[in-house]
């Protein structure tokens, strides 16, 4: 089962057939809703998601695709526990997403690069060793052999200001594998890149990937970026924000360099796009 | 044009060697002496002027050279005088950079220990700090204790809210990275917050090394009994109408000044280096 969704009142009859079994197998998004603002002194309340359920098995790798402003990242802060649902639940392999981060489960990958300025390349991708020792403990990847995966062991003693937005974007990729944790949620991460250092991007990420297939909750706005990497596409609509359809994309892997040619590619790409029209009337232009 | 043309021509060609190599030491060498040039100019202006003024009436400018002498010939009363002063602004300054910064890092793990404290500061920095001088000195004599009391009084504002400031003012990617990583408070403070305090606490220090020597000179004033400081040089030429002493006091006090913001400067770069790009 991939990316199931759907509004949460569809929903009832699959939350009361398992309501106790600990579906310790994927990650489940039930019922969530999430809105902004105070309400108070007439400010209206801002309904950022309303009622999105979703699941994912582990494994995969999901694209969150839609319009600015239709809650994708919101959907993304929630699964990691930086913020909390007004109403619904979250469950990632079973536990709270509290839970899931204290056990380090949960990596996290956002626009920014977010690397500290005063360590090197080096002592960045080793800050996610000194916060999870268990990743360290078990030695399986070093983080050497990371930056090498992202091209950036010559730079290994470098400090980020001397390094470009991709090369930065780079770092923070290999910190988050370094961490190793069970599910990585990625917000746009590439968004504020050139288009070529962006697809080499998702190539370094894909071939990381492919080492031991963490479930991955990848939120982007860009079609063939959604295609190029996902095994699922939840297209999202917009205000309030919702999931609109799960595509799939059956695409072979490794994904060669000149699958953006092939026709399947096209075909996806046409159905993500006339699903983004049909949801975004009042919201987004895809 | 036919139908195939896009009408854009490329083209690719060498630069001629040497030029490229050639170029840049020259300029480097021309951009040293424009930045050097101009302040040198300036200062030859100034003291030409003063020696000028000074000549015409002595009585309320004395003359550079007179000035310039009386530093040579009494040297080492100067320089011992000026390693008095340098002392209370160090010790006054190091004390109150390590209270400001604890209380800082306690101000901002707990909230209550600020709302319960940031009201006293600012109070502290509302009283005009010189008017304690002699309560400091009716306190604890006419030793250096009131000189380091006085100068960490006066620096201890700043470098608490810049400190406060720093510690807060952290990446807040970082943060929802480490709170996703489950980090401690501890790892939090450690890993984020107390290294982007330390470029906050150099900004503050550029206000405070030269607000530091105004509190030790300040402080000398008030107990010119003891004689010792350049403070109290100026304060006891003054009991003498000795202008030329006061004035050379005054010159040496600028020149440590600068010497002390240079130095700061110096360490700033060295320990901030990941800012070198952004600051210069």
């Amino acid at each position: 089962m991939v990316g199931r969704t759907g509004a949460s009142s569809s929903r009832t009859e699959a939350r009361a057939a398992a309501p106790s079994r600990q579906r310790v197998d994927e990650l489940v998004v039930e019922g969530v809703v999430k809105s902004y603002g105070t309400g108070a002194r007439g400010t209206p309340r801002h309904l950022a998601l309303a009622g999105v359920s979703l699941s994912v098995s582990r494994g995969r790798f999901v694209a969150v695709l839609g319009p600015s402003g239709c809650g994708k990242s919101t959907l993304l802060r929630l699964v990691a526990g930086l913020i909390e649902p007004d109403a619904g639940s979250i469950s990632i392999f079973g536990e709270s997403p509290r839970i899931a981060c204290a056990r380090k489960h949960v990596g996290f990958l956002a626009q920014s690069p977010a690397l500290l300025p005063w360590r090197s390349v080096l002592g960045n991708v080793r800050l996610a060793l000194e916060l999870n020792r268990r990743a360290s403990a078990r030695r399986g990847v070093e983080p050497e052999e990371l930056l090498a995966a992202v091209g950036l062991l010559d730079a290994r003693d470098r400090y980020p200001h001397e390094l470009s937005g991709g090369m930065q974007q780079r770092v923070a990729l290999a910190r988050a594998f370094a961490y190793d944790p069970a599910v990585l949620l990625m917000d746009e991460p590439f968004s504020a890149l050139d288009e070529l250092t962006r697809r080499r991007l998702c190539d370094e990420l894909l071939a990381l990937w492919e080492r031991d297939r963490k479930t991955v909750l990848f939120v982007t706005h860009s079609v063939p970026e959604a295609i190029l990497l996902s095994d699922a596409i939840v297209v999202m609509a917009g205000r309030p924000g919702r999931p609109e359809a799960v595509v799939p994309v059956g695409l072979p892997r490794p994904r060669p360099d000149a699958i953006e040619e092939q026709d399947e590619f096209h075909a996806i790409a046409r159905e993500v796009r006339a699903i983004l029209r049909a949801g975004g009337g009042a919201g987004g232009r895809g | 044009m036919g139908a195939a043309d896009p009408g854009v021509r490329i083209g690719r060609s060498q630069p001629p060697a040497g030029q490229v190599a050639g170029a840049p030491a020259a300029a480097a060498t021309r951009d040293r002496l424009s930045r050097v040039l101009p302040p040198l100019v300036a200062l030859g202006g100034l003291g030409a002027l003063w020696q000028l003024g000074g000549s015409r009436d002595p009585l309320v400018v004395p003359p550079l050279a007179g000035v310039v002498r009386a530093l040579v010939e009494h040297s080492s009363y100067f320089l011992d005088n000026a390693l008095t002063t340098l002392g209370e602004v160090g010790v006054g300054l190091g004390a109150s950079t390590a209270v400001a910064f604890v209380l800082a890092v306690a101000m901002c793990e707990v909230r209550a220990l600020e709302r319960a404290l940031m009201p006293l500061a600012v109070g502290l920095n509302v009283t005009p700090l010189v008017a304690v001088a002699p309560a400091l000195v009716i306190a604890f004599g006419f030793g250096a204790v009131p000189k380091y009391v006085l100068t960490a009084l006066i620096v201890f504002f700043p470098l608490l809210v810049n400190a406060l400031a720093g510690l807060k003012s952290v990446d807040p990617g970082v943060l929802d990275l480490l709170r996703t990583m489950d980090a401690s408070r501890l790892e939090v403070l450690v890993h984020l917050r107390l290294p982007s305090c330390v470029p906050h606490l150099f900004l503050a220090a550029r206000v405070c090394v030269p607000l530091a020597v105004v509190g030790a000179v300040v402080a000398e004033f008030s107990a010119p009994g003891s004689a010792r400081g350049l403070g109290s040089v100026i304060e006891t030429a003054f009991s003498q109408s000795d202008l030329t002493t006061m004035y050379a006091a005054t010159l040496v006090l600028a020149v440590l000044g600068i010497a002390l913001a240079g130095l700061e400067r110096a360490v700033e770069h060295r320990v901030v280096y990941w800012r070198s790009a952004t600051l210069g």
